[in-house]
């Protein structure tokens, strides 16, 4: 019995199951055969742990957050300007503060390192959604009240009658990095993870030593304890990634 | 132990690569299949293959959202899918060790 060809009807059928990924096999060769030539392939277990392995850490570093190259890019980019604010203010008696190229270089270095940041950020998260997405959003958030809060209170010192020593010395050198250290700490807290907890320890114990240490030798002490941990940090993942 | 305790749903290369990479995300996250795609390295029909393999085994689960073209599929590694691999990798450590 011939049975006459209905392509009307075979079209409706094809519709009906529509590949649920075919957007996405749109993107690719819709004409491609998939052999799946890996299924008969011989994987032995010792070939498989290490694939496994490797795959694994392949991954782990591709959604790395904090890879240690950033970790070091940061260290050099707060050694520098703090290093050059500090080359502004030394000697000056009374205090005056940073000159403005000075402060040009640190908030263009800020800046630099936010960027830089934000593009490792959004390489490592790129297609990632869910719990840790929202997380970060609700971080983001945190991180823009602490910077508002810190900018507002130097305000708040300059309004007090505080000298330049404070407002532009002791403040920003200095007391910048007990609010990045108390952020941190309360993220190792949250989280119950040791690196950001470690982390915050070391930038408030950098911004208290820079505080006692005064309005100009502050910018050199945070700038090399700042640009000290950073790049421990960064030889401490890289160690562990070898482990 | 040996060499057909072990999972052959996951010891397959593909989709041990994929279920490796979706099981080095936290837990409650998911990946977009065009990222899958780029770290797995596989054409898109052999990718959709393997996933479809491994959803049936309630091993992963996709997502879909938009419509038409700009539709996007996220996937995710389930419970149980996490569990699987743990158990495969516990298989892999016995049968090296006992070599």
């Amino acid at each position: 019995m011939q049975i006459a060809l209905d392509f009307v009807w075979q079209s409706r059928l094809t519709l009906w199951h529509k590949p649920k990924w075919e957007s996405e096999m749109d993107q690719g060769n819709k004409t491609e055969k998939t052999p799946l030539a890996d299924e008969d392939e011989q994987l032995g277990p010792r070939a498989a742990a290490e694939l496994l392995a490797q795959t694994t850490n392949q991954a782990k570093r591709q959604f790395d957050e904090w890879p240690p190259y950033l970790l070091f890019i940061g260290a050099v980019i707060f050694l520098f300007v703090y290093g050059v604010v500090w080359m502004s203010v030394r000697g000056q008696h009374p205090y005056l503060g940073p000159s403005g190229g000075a402060l040009a270089a640190l908030y263009g270095g800020i800046v630099v390192w936010i960027i830089t940041v934000v593009v490792v950020l959004q390489r490592a998260r790129g297609g990632v959604s869910g719990r840790s997405a929202q997380q970060r959003r609700t971080y983001s958030a945190g991180w823009i009240v602490i910077v508002l809060a810190y900018s507002t209170f130097q305000g708040a010192l300059y309004h007090a009658g505080a000298s330049h020593a404070i407002v532009y010395g002791v403040y920003p050198a200095s007391v910048v990095w007990l609010f990045a250290g108390t952020a941190f700490v309360t993220i190792g807290v949250i989280r119950e993870q040791s690196p950001p907890l470690a982390l915050g320890i070391a930038f408030m114990a950098i911004g208290l030593v820079g505080a006692f240490a005064g309005p100009v030798v502050g910018w050199l002490v945070s700038g090399i304890g700042i640009s000290v941990a950073l790049a421990s940090f960064g030889v401490v993942r890289i160690v562990k990634r070898r482990a | 132990m040996s060499v057909d305790e072990i999972n052959p749903l996951i010891h397959v290369p593909a989709r041990l690569r994929i279920m490796a990479t979706l099981a080095a995300l936290p837990v409650g996250d998911n990946l977009s299949f065009t990222r899958l795609q780029e770290m797995i390295g596989l054409s898109a029909g052999n990718l959709i293959t393997h996933l479809r393999k491994l959803e049936d085994a309630n091993y992963i689960n996709t997502e879909k959202s938009g419509l038409g073209q700009s539709s996007r599929t996220q996937v995710v590694v389930t419970k149980r899918g996490r569990e699987a691999l743990d158990a495969y990798t516990a298989t892999l450590r016995e049968l090296i060790e006992g070599f």
